[in-house]
């Protein structure tokens, strides 16, 4: 080779060499560019501190004096993190409107504790939780970090601004953005909307003329066939239900209860007699000293969430607090670090009755009970022992077979007592019990009855049995029958929990005496937790712990803005229509009043089973509600209006068994969401109106029970709603679409003459604050009206931009009282009015707790015929059809019972948020060291899960942090929507973060009920609520 | 860890948390590696935190507030609180166990001597900075500091760790990890005034009182109340799954990977 | 089973990249090259003269690439001004600040001053543009004397000396990694340090086509004697600290305990440390193997002082602080990683051959009025006649001019 050969080829490789250099340099070269203006990286705005958000208000250390940053303002509204919905303060930048950051509302319970009375001024509240004589630290009033990471929400890339209506077939993920006003049109009027044939309007389908089903008149007008459905009340149901029971008038409303936590709620209510509204209790934290956990996870989840997670860790650390979490999962109730004082027994998923059972029946053979408590019969008993509320331990339940009231406590009117005009059955009519001296006496006439009473009772002239005698028995006598039906080794075998902790545990539970409180709330999702919760509740009965401090505390209550108040009917209204007919969920009617039911006793059939289940006892349940119209029994349902709910993520099962049907638009015409987001459940939707998010929105939300005192938080529109606005110019959200639909149809309710004053004089109702400002109205003038808010008030709460529309809304004699309850998120009554004096809590329930519940105790399980027990008892996960599951999907195939629970960080829809997945990405799936080991599974491996129903794929935690025989999977997790999937809006892609789906759902491991003709998931028997603890699995190492 | 040396760092850890009471006599700083004097900040304060670990519920209100306060980006931490199941040796019972950390405004902070140009310095009120116009970005501080509390922010591309909210606590205000923390945990102070609420605390529990590696002689100023001493250290531990599959088994690694 | 199972735990990033890893490298071979190019150059040995030469060409092309690739590592690259603004005399990464211009001026000035009779005398030939080039770089026709040059040298030795302190020290002080925090670190940069430039060495001296014996002889002798020093040195670190409860070995022998990522690294460090000693050993006995393996050794060798640069500096990273296990980092493709190490290889290779070009650096030579450098034992000193043909075309240009 010559020298310039050589030379040349020397310079291409050194040629090639720099060019390497210059794509592998090309990183710093470009920061280098960038640096030339001083910084490779942006220039945050402070050179020590950064990006770091300007301080909203300073407080001089010394002399306190407050300054507001001009720059930024606050108001207080609530947050729509979860359920709980606290009150907290937002920090709001003006220029932008931007929020920048969120924290507690020190006026409010929920977010601190104790709470600020309300005639605090703002500037001063303020100053409560700043660093100024270190009066921050006693005085946090916080958010959680869902809260904090949810103003994320209303920037968020995955929300929906624009009114969708679908391209294509249901569920395409395809969509054409669609005008306001033409959406109202095409939904009220109906017509060829997809190019598939004709579909109902709302107009058709509002026909109060014509039945349902001729043939079952009972079912009522063809109008029910609307469906209105949402999540929860965030404040804004009032507008919901008003269109759809009162103006629309539908029967057919269901909201997300039967799939969060109604076996508990009903549960709680058998025990509470309050089958109407199930009523609940939360243990009281301020004063608790011993509190038993089970299905429940206080700081891990829980409502009130906030609340409660900061009064348990102040009582861990203050020593006022001892408690026991049963559960088949360790959460982050069991603290390592408050040691013994805290601790977690595991427990085989669904087998709560088990345990229930076997600690009634330690405390009752150990007489371990509040005997003098449970001996008063009556609230002039306890009101003459200074006690708050009484039980039914000693009322007396007719037993005898064929007498017409079995099951029903023995009256005077059975007695053949009953004088003058009493009607037999009221109130007046009382019950009897026998007193200490062995005499029976109406329970108004006894101090201390007695408590185990079994007996025959003659009664001259009786006809209505074979002897005339009838026999008698006290509810605890029914419940210590029930309870001693099984040995506690029995119970314990069942609940896998060791006989001697079970033991243990009823003894530490019976040293604290009616200090000891039992709370319990999703766990009992399980096929057995009706009976489950009303057992675990009656041990707070037993120890008569209700009503009382540091007890099973009812809470306050709310005030309630939206009904017949002191300023505005919000409730009434002219032309208003009451619903009729009977529910598409076969709840709330007995199947024996049924025309079916009449067909087949005529026919000379039996009547039983009933072709789905009709449960009287429970409320309109969604759990049944989309799969039953879609196979159209009872009847079947034409439109499906859904205002931010999302079932076929949140029901287990729901959507293998009824996705294919939901498609097809045969099964359902219509279809309208309302959201701010596409998920799971409205992705099927025919259209979607865009929806206001949080701290975009008008509302008033409660109290929670554990929230001790009366409440309620105010929202408003803190931030501009960013989604399209109507021809009108107000934001497209759920009020404005109900307003616009409801004045098309031409419906009483809405529109300029719709809500009457006190005088009755008629005010429009064309926006949302038509009627929330009225509301708030309504609450500042209940009781004591509040004062007017000062001047420094309004500056110091941000409501400024609030003020025009007071003005253009109120009464100039009522805008300032409105400005003081904005001014501070609300209207809580003080702290200490929580407490009355002898350890009384002020809230009490008043009616009598059930030992035995007689409307629970006779009424008939449609599928068998069989009477419900009316007390709590030993129950085996069943379903519908009365088989056990194990007979079905026995042990041998499906070794483990899978379980959920919530996420301490995420939420059912929070996983848009980058800044939880930031800290949790994603949910691995609990598994015991036995189990694991059984299946040659080691942590981190990934195992396939498979179902009945459904497999899945996760990794696997490894550790005796969970139950054996259990597998535990976090919620929130294993989402297909929300952003997890592409959508296509106009042709251009929306969303399509693969992370957004990471992790998997327990739900999808749901299956249909295999003993069902009308298609439906696994309900738990009498509260129809969602069976999503304790699902047949089995687990095997997945390869690869 | 054997059950000798874990004591044996324990008493370390207990040692050096009241050691840390009495005020640090700074070395006069000659040689090379020593800390240089501190400037700026209040001379009259020095800060410190406590963090009552049974007050602790493991929410994140703390790690999604200073995020957002201080706009760190995703993925990083000025703070994080670590979750942890814990077996008890004697009893075998499990329990949950909550750690957060942050910067621990170390007495005799390591990340500050390393630094080439003094962008990062302690000041007198004991709060290590990072002066963002003068780091290069050399990312030294971040790995001489053996707690983590620092990265290199990819916004700004400078050092960055928790300023205590200096920004806050000079308007009067409370850091966002404190006045967000849902158990109330967290507790800020000045430790110079006998009778500031931190004070009052640690004095009340000056022997419970731990701090994170002790050894290392960073003397740290976070201090932990109702610390298992097993997590003073590098914790012998199961470690976290931190793969993140989808249901259908795909894949899809952490999304904030730096 | 363990008694602890982690739930949540952050995942933490690294925060030196790959350059960090190129600059080590680099540096290493800089200051122990130049040790290499001491006995020739500095002192004058005529027996080194051939190594030295190659040492030289190893010691500046090393050293001008290294602070490149130091430079990227700084994630605000252009505010290096500010090393120089505010000196900071107790942190180490300053001292090295200060130290690395001083070190890049001393081995460029010697080079310079040692390639500039050469460079002289190219100019006077009729090369074209390399004569003219060569012209440019010589700078002049003045003389320093054989003692300034020395003196240069010596300057450059020290300043060679204290790269290796501060390169060590900046690394060992770091507590927060126990696994850097040891004082054997630096003697084992050191070590494999010299054990690379041996390779680098015993590959430029077969590349160059120089194929020089001596050269193959010498660096496979002292090759063997690093790895002797580095096994030593590695020995005498884990004695040291085997039954201390923390410290460097202890975090070792956890993360080789808990990773099977950690077992395999130390059993192929080892392998290839013992079998690199063995086989530097074997092959410097055989002239005939010296011939046809140096380089491959060579290779090896650089292999070795590379990986245990990456081991030490990016492995260590990963381990995680204050949780178990151990942090996720794949090398990315890009700048920050693996275009960005090849890139700087890519950089130092144009810089050889950039010198190679413009350069005669084979006449290097202490004595600054030598004005042809034909070695004496040119010839002999090469291992085959056949190569001093290629080896000879080159530098007759030189030659003849
Ligand atoms: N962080 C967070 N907080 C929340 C929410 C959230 O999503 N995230 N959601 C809010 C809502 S809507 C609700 S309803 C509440 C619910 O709050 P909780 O009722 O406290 O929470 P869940 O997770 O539903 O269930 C409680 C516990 O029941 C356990 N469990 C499961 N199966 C069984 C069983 O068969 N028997 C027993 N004994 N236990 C069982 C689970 O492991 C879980 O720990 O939380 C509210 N607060
Ligand atoms: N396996 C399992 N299943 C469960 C649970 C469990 O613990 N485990 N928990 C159950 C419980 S307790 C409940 S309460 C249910 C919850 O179930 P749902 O209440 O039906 O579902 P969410 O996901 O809360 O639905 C709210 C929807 O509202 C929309 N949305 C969110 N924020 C906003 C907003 O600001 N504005 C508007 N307009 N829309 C918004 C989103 O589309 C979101 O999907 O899930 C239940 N399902
Ligand atoms: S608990 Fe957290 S997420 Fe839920 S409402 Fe309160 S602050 Fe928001
Ligand atoms: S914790 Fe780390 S960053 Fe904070 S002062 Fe200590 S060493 Fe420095
Ligand atoms: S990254 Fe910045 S603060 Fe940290 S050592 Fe380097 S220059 Fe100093
Ligand atoms: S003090 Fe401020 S910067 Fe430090 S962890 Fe708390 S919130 Fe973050
Ligand atoms: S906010 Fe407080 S309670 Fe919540 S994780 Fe942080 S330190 Fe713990
Ligand atoms: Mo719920």
């Amino acid at each position: 080779m010559d020298n310039s050969r050589r030379r040349l080829l020397k310079g291409a490789a050194a040629t090639g060499g720099a060019a390497a250099f210059a794509a592998g340099y090309s990183g710093p070269l470009v920061k280098m560019a960038k640096g030339v203006s001083g910084s490779a990286g942006e220039k945050p705005d402070h050179h020590i501190h950064g990006n770091s958000l300007a301080p909203e208000y300073t407080v001089d250390l010394k002399s306190g004096e407050l300054t507001l940053n001009p720059d930024q303002r606050m108001a207080f509204t609530v947050c729509y993190g979860c359920t709980t919905k606290c009150g907290v303060r937002v920090r709001v930048d003006n220029e932008s409107d931007q929020v920048l950051r969120s924290i507690g509302n020190p006026y409010h319970p929920l977010s601190s504790e104790p709470h600020l009375p309300m005639h605090t001024p703002v500037a001063d509240a303020l100053k409560s939780v700043s660093a100024y004589e270190e009066q921050g630290l006693a005085g946090r009033s916080t958010t959680c970090a869902r809260g904090n990471a949810m103003i994320g929400q209303i920037t968020s890339p995955h929300r929906v601004t624009h009114c969708l209506k679908r391209v294509g077939g249901r569920g395409e993920r395809r969509w054409e953005r669609i005008a306001f006003e033409d959406l109202i049109e095409e939904i009220c009027e109906g017509g060829d909307l997809f190019g598939e044939g004709q579909v109902d309007g709302l107009r058709a389908i509002h026909n109060h003329d014509e039945p349902v089903d001729a043939d079952n008149p009972e079912y009522g007008p063809k109008a029910n066939q609307l469906l209105m459905m949402e999540a929860t009340d965030y404040g804004r149901s009032a507008i919901l239900k008003r269109f759809g029971f009162n103006a629309f008038g539908t029967r057919n409303y269901g909201h997300h209860g039967s799939y969060c936590g109604l076996a508990f709620r009903m549960g709680s209510g058998a025990l509470l007699d309050d089958m109407a509204k199930f009523a609940h209790v939360k243990p009281d934290y301020t004063r608790a000293k011993f509190a038993l956990f089970i299905g429940t996870a206080p700081s891990q989840a829980g409502n009130p969430f906030k609340r409660q997670g900061r009064l348990l860790a102040e009582a861990r650390a203050t020593g006022n607090l001892d408690y026991v979490v049963v559960d088949p999962g360790l959460n982050a109730s069991a603290s390592h670090a408050a040691g013994e004082r805290s601790r977690w027994v595991p427990i085989r998923p669904s087998s709560d009755t088990a345990f229930a059972m076997a600690m009634i029946q330690w405390l009752i053979e150990h007489e371990a009970y509040a005997a003098d408590y449970l001996a008063m019969p009556s609230p002039e008993a306890t009101e003459a022992a200074n006690e708050n509320g009484h039980t039914n331990a000693t009322h007396l339940v007719i037993e005898t077979e064929e007498h017409p009231r079995r099951g029903h406590f023995l009256r005077r009117s059975d007695l053949g007592k009953l004088e003058g005009n009493v009607e037999a059955g009221s109130d007046a009519d009382d019950v009897m019990v026998v007193n200490r001296d062995g005499e029976l006496k109406p329970s108004r006439e006894v101090r201390q009855a007695t408590l185990f009473v079994e007996r025959d009772i003659v009664i001259p002239g009786n006809d209505e049995t074979a002897d005339g005698n009838i026999s008698v028995k006290s509810s605890l006598v029914k419940l210590r029958d029930t309870a001693n039906e099984h040995s506690i080794e029995e119970y314990a075998e069942h609940c896998g929990i060791d006989a001697r902790v079970i033991k243990h545990i009823a003894e530490r539970f019976a040293a604290y005496g009616r200090d000891a409180v039992v709370d319990t709330h999703g766990g009992m999702m399980s096929a057995t937790g009706f009976y489950g919760a009303y057992g675990l509740m009656m041990l707070n009965l037993l120890a008569g712990s209700f009503n009382r401090q540091g007890g099973a505390a009812l809470g306050g209550g709310k005030f309630n803005g939206t009904g017949s108040g002191p300023r505005y009917d919000l409730s009434d209204f002219p032309g208003k229509r009451g619903p009729e007919g009977v529910f598409v969920s076969r709840t709330r009617f007995a199947y024996e009043d049924t025309s079916e039911y009449q067909r087949k006793v005529d026919a000379g059939e039996n009547p039983y089973p009933a072709r789905a289940p009709w449960r009287p006892l429970a409320p309109p349940i969604l759990t049944e509600q989309l799969s039953s119209a879609l196979d159209g029994y009872p009847y079947p349902i034409k439109a499906v209006i859904g205002c931010m709910a999302n079932p076929l993520y949140g029901q287990a099962g729901l959507h293998t068994t009824i996705v294919d049907k939901l498609k097809d638009p045969k099964n359902l015409g219509l279809f309208v969401a309302v959201d701010g987001f596409i998920n799971e459940t409205n992705r099927y939707a025919d259209y979607i109106v865009p929806d206001s998010v949080m701290y975009e929105v008008w509302g008033f939300t409660g109290a929670w029970s554990g929230t001790l005192t009366k409440m309620t938080t105010a929202c408003w529109p803190i931030v501009e709603p960013r989604q399209d606005k109507t021809a009108e110019g107000e934001p497209i959200s759920m009020e404005s679409f109900f307003i616009a639909t409801a004045k098309q149809l031409g419906l009483p309710g809405f529109g300029d003459k719709a809500i009457p004053d006190a005088n009755g004089e008629l005010h429009p109702l064309n926006r949302a604050e038509d009627f929330f400002l009225r509301a708030a109205a309504n609450i500042a003038y209940m009781g004591e009206p509040l004062p007017e808010a000062s001047k420094s008030d309004v500056q110091h709460s941000g409501i400024e931009p609030l003020l025009p529309k007071l003005t253009r809304t109120l009464p100039v004699e009522e805008r300032s009282r409105v400005a003081y309850l904005y001014a501070r998120g609300g209207r809580f009554e003080d702290h200490e009015d929580a407490f009355d004096g002898d350890k009384k809590l002020a809230h009490a329930w008043s009616r009598a707790l059930c030992v035995y519940n007689p409307q629970v105790g006779t009424t008939f399980n449609s599928q068998t015929g069989e009477r419900l027990s009316g007390t709590p008892c030993l129950q085996e996960p069943r379903f519908a059809d009365g088989t056990a599951m194990r007979e079905v999907y026995p042990e041998d195939d499906w070794p483990l019972l899978a379980f959920s629970y919530k996420s301490n960080v995420m939420n059912s829809y929070a996983i848009g948020l980058e800044r939880l997945r930031m800290i949790k990405p994603y949910n691995p799936v609990l598994m015991h060291t036995d189990d694991a080991a059984r299946h040659g599974i080691a942590h981190g491996d990934t195992v396939r899960i498979e179902s009945p129903g459904n497999d899945a794929l996760a990794l696997a935690l490894v550790s005796d942090g969970v139950m054996k025989g259990a597998l535990g999977i976090e919620h929130s997790f294993g989402h297909t929507e929300l952003g997890a999937s592409e959508h296509r809006i106009d042709g251009e892609a929306f969303a399509g973060n693969d992370w957004v789906g990471a992790g998997i759902s327990i739900n999808d491991l749901g299956f249909a009920d295999p003993t069902r003709d009308v298609a439906g998931t696994w309900l738990e028997g009498v509260s129809g609520a969602s069976v999503r603890q304790g699902l047949p699995i089995r687990v095997s190492r997945a390869e690869g | 860890m054997d059950p000798i040396r874990r004591s044996l760092l324990g008493q370390l850890a207990r040692l050096s948390a009241g050691a840390a009471m009495v005020p640090w006599s700074s070395v006069a700083s000659a040689g090379i590696n020593d800390q240089p004097a501190r400037r700026e900040g209040d001379p009259t304060k020095r800060y410190g935190m406590l963090i009552d670990l049974r007050q602790c519920i493991g929410c994140q209100a703390c790690t999604v507030s200073c995020h957002i306060e201080n706009d760190a980006p995703l993925g990083n931490f000025r703070t994080i609180v670590s979750q942890f199941e814990v077996e008890e040796e004697n009893t075998g019972e499990v329990a949950t166990f909550m750690l957060p950390r942050l910067c621990n405004h170390c007495d005799n902070p390591p990340c500050v001597p390393v630094c080439p140009v003094q962008a990062t310095y302690q000041r007198q009120d004991g709060i290590v900075v990072v002066d963002n116009d003068r780091c290069v970005g050399c990312a030294y501080c971040v790995n001489a500091c053996p707690y983590d509390a620092r990265f290199i922010n990819e916004k700004t591309q400078t050092a960055d760790k928790c300023t205590f909210c200096a920004h806050r606590l000079e308007a009067g205000l409370l850091p966002a990890c404190v006045e967000s923390c849902v158990g109330g945990a967290r507790m800020i102070g000045n430790m110079r005034d006998p009778d500031s609420e931190i004070s009052r605390m640690m004095e009340k529990h000056r022997d419970e009182l731990m701090v994170l590696q002790p050894e290392k002689g960073t003397v740290p100023q976070v201090f932990y109340l109702g610390m298992d001493e097993r997590f003073t250290q590098r914790p012998e531990a199961e470690p976290g799954i931190w793969d993140v599959i989808n249901e259908a088994g795909k894949e899809l690694g952490y999304e904030f990977g730096h | 089973m363990s008694l602890v199972t982690e739930v949540v735990v952050p995942r933490y990033g690294i925060a030196w990249y790959p350059w960090a890893v190129q600059y080590f490298f680099l540096i290493a071979l800089s200051y122990t090259s130049l040790w290499v190019a001491a006995p020739g150059i500095i002192l004058g040995k005529q027996s080194w003269l051939n190594t030295s030469r190659l040492a030289l060409l190893a010691c500046v092309s090393t050293t001008l690439v290294a602070p490149v690739a130091l430079l990227a590592d700084l994630h605000q690259p252009l505010r290096f001004w500010h090393f120089y603004a505010h000196p900071t005399p107790w942190s180490w990464m300053s001292i090295g600040s200060f130290l690395l211009p001083l070190h890049l001026v001393c081995t460029v000035l010697l080079a310079w001053l040692a390639w500039r009779p050469a460079l002289k005398a190219r100019s006077q030939a009729n090369d074209s543009w390399f004569s003219r080039i060569a012209g440019w770089i010589a700078w002049g026709n003045w003389q320093v004397s054989r003692k300034v040059m020395v003196l240069v040298g010596l300057a450059a030795l020290a300043t060679s000396l204290g790269m290796m302190i501060y390169t060590g020290a900046e690394v060992a002080i770091v507590k927060g990694r126990p696994l850097w925090h040891t004082a054997w670190l630096p003697p084992m940069f050191v070590a494999t340090g010299a054990i690379g430039v041996c390779g680098l060495i015993l590959f430029l001296n077969r590349l160059s086509g120089m194929r020089n014996a001596d050269t193959n002889r010498q660096m496979l002798g002292i090759m063997a004697g690093a790895c002797v020093v580095a096994g030593f040195i590695a020995l005498t670190w884990f004695l040291d600290g085997a039954n201390a409860v923390s410290g460097s070995v202890a975090a070792a022998l956890d993360s080789v305990d808990q990773s099977s990522a950690w077992r395999t690294t130390a059993i192929e460090g080892g392998t290839a440390g013992v079998l690199l000693a063995v086989l530097a050993f074997l092959v410097r006995r055989a002239p005939g193997r010296r011939k046809a393996f140096g380089w491959i050794l060579g290779l090896l060798a650089l292999h070795v002082a590379w990986m245990f640069r990456w081991v030490v500096l990016m492995n260590v990273q990963t381990v995680a602080r204050n949780s178990a296990g151990f942090h996720d980092y794949e090398i990315a493709l890009g700048s920050y990683g693996l275009t960005g190490v090849i890139g700087i290889f890519g950089l130092w290779l144009t810089a050889l051959l950039l010198i190679e070009l413009f350069v005669p650096w084979r006449e290097a030579s202490l004595d600054p009025r030598r004005d042809a450098p034909a070695p004496a034992d040119h010839s002999s000193a090469t291992d085959a006649p056949a190569s001093s043909a290629s080896a000879s075309a080159d530098s007759q240009g030189v030659r003849h001019g």
